[in-house]
């Protein structure tokens, strides 16, 4: 592993943080690359030294987490006791108001908004290869004639004579495509859709 | 030594040399990682929380070689919190050596 690997490793596991609390950081672990190299060590060495970047990364999040949870805390008191200070906190309130949004939306998300999207999506999926059954159909409708000539019997109640079927299958086939396509248009969108609530969700959890 | 040992003191260790001079990380970092053998890592994130804490203030100032660096100095509060844990340490290590050498 070299220094660019480490910091990636450390990146990796500090997502939790904000990312001025992660420039800190990584501005403190450049300083030290920095000044060993320049008294003539290794990256190596540098990297042995200071010890696997998970285990740095460890001790950087509990604080974290320990630090939210005294927010919320703080905030709770705050808002029974000294409502009239509000103002002054209004950096702690947006805080604590964040990390409640976080909370709601997290238990929103697992209870209904998942399932939902779930639903939505697998119902989407089934309307594109319906789509596949609707061509298929075509195909048959198309050649009914001809299937007719070599096993009698095996479609029975031909609605119109042979040019029209041949005439229906084609306009059934064209109508399957575009019912797929059509499909995978809304398909596409609703992904967009899902990953914008995603990323917004993922947000609100690093408390941005 | 014991890891636990380790981190138990290093806050103090952290502080004690601070309370002598103001220092920058890797400064820091190596004279306690030349006494103490101790992961040069660990003492980021600790230096990171005493700050956060108000135990230090921290200032950039220009090095002859290479970027600026980042000093620490330690604060009032700091200056307390450091007697009253070199405080509770001297009595600790006088009750275990007391258990240890069997002193009554």
């Amino acid at each position: 592993m070299n220094r660019t690997g480490f910091m990636i490793r450390l990146d990796s596991h500090l997502e939790i943080l904000s990312d001025s609390e992660k420039a800190e950081i990584f501005a403190d672990i450049n300083e030290h690359f920095d000044i060993a190299t320049s008294q003539g060590k290794t990256e190596e060495e540098i990297i042995q030294a200071l010890g696997a970047p998970e285990d740095i990364a460890a001790q950087y999040v509990p604080q974290k987490l320990e630090t939210a949870t005294a927010e919320i805390i703080l905030q709770g008191n705050q808002q029974t006791s000294q409502t009239q200070y509000t103002q002054v906190n209004e950096g702690n309130d947006a805080k604590g108001g964040k990390i409640a949004l976080a909370i709601i939306l997290a238990f929103f998300s697992i209870t209904t908004i998942l399932p939902v999207m779930f639903s939505i999506a697998m119902a989407i999926i089934s309307l594109i290869i319906s789509g596949g059954s609707i061509v298929f159909v075509g195909f048959i409708e198309a050649l009914s004639g001809t299937i007719e000539n070599v096993i009698p019997g095996l479609i029975s109640g031909l609605p119109f004579g042979n040019t029209a079927n041949i005439f229906f299958g084609i306009a059934t086939i064209c109508f399957g495509f575009l019912w797929t396509v059509g499909w995978l248009y809304v398909c596409k969108k609703y992904w967009i859709l899902v990953k914008k609530y995603f990323t917004f969700f993922i947000n609100i959890l690093k408390l941005k | 030594m014991n890891i636990q040992f380790k981190k138990g003191v290093l806050e103090l260790c952290v502080l004690s040399v601070l309370s002598r001079r103001e220092c920058y990380g890797y400064e820091l970092v190596s004279e306690i990682s030349q006494n103490i053998d101790i992961s040069e890592g660990t003492i980021y994130p600790l230096l990171k929380r005493l700050k956060d804490e108000g135990y230090f203030t921290t200032y950039l100032q220009e090095s002859s070689e290479g970027p600026p660096r980042k000093y620490y100095k330690i604060s009032q509060t700091g200056i307390k919190y450091k007697n009253d844990l070199s405080e509770e340490w001297n009595e600790f290590t006088k009750m275990v050596t007391n258990i240890v050498t069997g002193v009554k």
